[in-house]
């Protein structure tokens, strides 16, 4: 996921407020969208949805680029981290980092004067490429089909979960 | 204004937009209730009837009237490349609105808008509640031939001696793709400010890869289905030009390409395979297009589906725009860098 779980529940808030609640026409019905809105307003204190999925993608990240540090002796060190990481946004600031040193070394491979030797260079950009496959396939994973069909016929239509 | 742009008051802009089309001379200016429609995920566009007087001509039309939002996701808007271009395409062979009125200053509804012809038809969407195809055979046959001529007749439009010659682009045949990829990695970095390595690969191997343009012409941008009407079997206007610019013809039909408008249909967009785009492209144009290139630009405009996601998160997460729909696009950035990874490898 992509936004944070804070402005998540706010945007689903203030559309349910200002975009659907005004438009229902239904009395039960605009009760039980504010229902939805009392128990986003409970639920959001209580949910952590971030902190597991990335102390493993940090380890995973960690992992690689000591493998690609090994096949490209050459290859500057990552900067180290700041500090131990322990809340979510740290760890996201971690992520962010590790994921810039990927950047780094994927521009190392293909720079006019790459590091390493040519067949230490494509089994490093089999390696990087192996792990963007394998972190996408594990968030699609989390990732259900959109709902756009619905979305843009208004609701209508054969209803999808 | 006059203030922020509110989509929700409408009354206030309604009585904004009749004070403007008055002031462009007209006279016994009525502007109807505004009616919001609900498809589009940038602009927000309204339709409603109008009538003036003009002299001693009187007139009367269904309009439509887009606005580019202060906090939408290619925020800040301008106006004026839709309305040159549409205005330019008038009478050609490109099945476009009539335009009217178009503001760029914010000064008249807090936001650059354009007033044009309410086309009627109904715009097919590439999103099946099933997945499955969205026409058959005999629609996707008419609906497609109609669609393919569009583009060629876009294409083959002699754009240097038009209005359309003023808006952004690159006029270079040998640098118009890496003018892209910097247009885009640049919105990118805007958008976020986490590097996403899929992107930078994707980036590399763009440049790598770039090809020179056959021509330079008006490229639409976003010239799928979704983005046409459509009525008794006939394409009646080709919407959302949004993203139009100068460059490399070849980056259409490589949108074209893209999963994303084709679900599980064989068809892109739903309507042919990319030999026979190629074939019927090449016909009308008298440009041979190889599947290379076009798998090219399929890369490319992965490429930039895949930063438009970001920019969809960053004006729901930075930009208090509170269309889920953003929220839900940023929800799919993993499918669409999967998608990213399956274009260049079938590129390769």
């Amino acid at each position: 996921m992509n936004v944070s779980l804070e402005r998540l529940l706010e945007g689903i808030i203030a559309t349910l407020r200002t975009d659907v609640i005004p438009n229902v026409s239904d009395g039960y019905a605009r009760g039980q969208a504010v229902g939805v809105i009392d128990l986003l307003n409970n639920i959001g204190p209580r949910i952590e949805w971030a902190h597991a999925p990335l102390v493993a993608a940090i380890a995973e990240k960690q992992a690689l680029l000591r493998e690609l540090a090994g096949l490209l002796p050459d290859m500057p060190a990552p900067a180290a981290a700041e500090a131990d990481a322990t809340s979510t946004a740290e760890l996201a600031a971690e992520r962010d980092r590790l994921d810039a040193a990927i950047g780094d070394v994927l521009a190392l491979i293909h720079a006019p004067k790459p590091v390493g030797s040519a067949e230490a260079r494509q089994q490093a950009l089999g390696l990087l490429k192996q792990h963007m496959h394998d972190e996408l396939t594990r968030e699609m994973k989390l990732t259900r089909k959109p709902l756009f069909a619905e979305i843009a016929s208004g609701g209508a239509g054969k209803a999808a979960r | 204004m006059s203030g922020v742009f509110d989509p929700f008051d409408v009354e206030n802009v309604r009585q904004r937009l009749a004070g403007f089309i008055a002031a462009q001379g007209l006279a016994d200016v009525v502007v109807g209730a505004l009616r919001r429609y609900t498809v589009g995920f940038s602009w927000v566009t309204y339709g409603f009837n109008a009538s003036w007087r003009d002299g001693a001509k009187k007139d009367e039309r269904d309009l439509i009237l887009r606005v580019g939002p202060p906090n939408g996701i290619f925020a800040p808007y301008k106006a004026s490349p839709e309305f040159l271009t549409l205005g330019a395409l008038a009478g050609s062979g490109v099945p476009v609105p009539k335009v009217y009125w178009y503001d760029d200053s914010g000064d008249v509804l807090g936001a650059p808008f354009f007033v044009c012809d309410l086309v009627p038809g109904e715009a097919p969407i590439p999103w099946t509640h099933d997945g499955g195809p969205a026409f058959d055979d005999a629609t996707r046959e008419n609906l497609g031939g109609q669609f393919v001529d569009a583009l060629a007749a876009l294409h083959n439009f002699k754009w240097q001696a038009t209005a359309a010659a003023g808006i952004e682009g690159s006029t270079e045949i040998n640098g118009a793709a890496l003018a892209q990829i910097d247009n885009w990695e640049s919105l990118l970095q805007q958008w976020t400010r986490r590097r996403v390595p899929m992107l930078e690969l994707a980036a590399i191997w763009l440049r790598a890869n770039a090809p020179a343009a056959p021509r330079i012409s008006i490229v639409h941008g976003d010239f799928r289905i979704g983005n046409f009407l459509e009525a008794d079997g006939r394409i009646t206007a080709i919407l959302d030009w949004e993203l139009v610019r100068l460059g490399d013809p070849i980056e259409d039909l490589g949108w074209i390409c893209l999963q994303a408008w084709r679900g599980r249909s064989p068809y892109m967009c739903h309507f042919f395979t990319r030999e026979e785009l190629r074939d019927r492209y090449a016909a009308l144009t008298g440009t041979e297009v190889s599947l290379d290139a076009i798998r090219y630009w399929e890369v490319f405009g992965t490429y930039k589906l895949a930063v438009m996601h970001y920019g969809a998160t960053h004006c729901f997460e930075a930009r208090g725009f509170n269309d889920l729909r953003m929220a839900g696009m940023g929800a799919q950035i993993p499918r669409v860098l999967l998608q990213l990874e399956t274009a260049m490898e079938r590129a390769a």
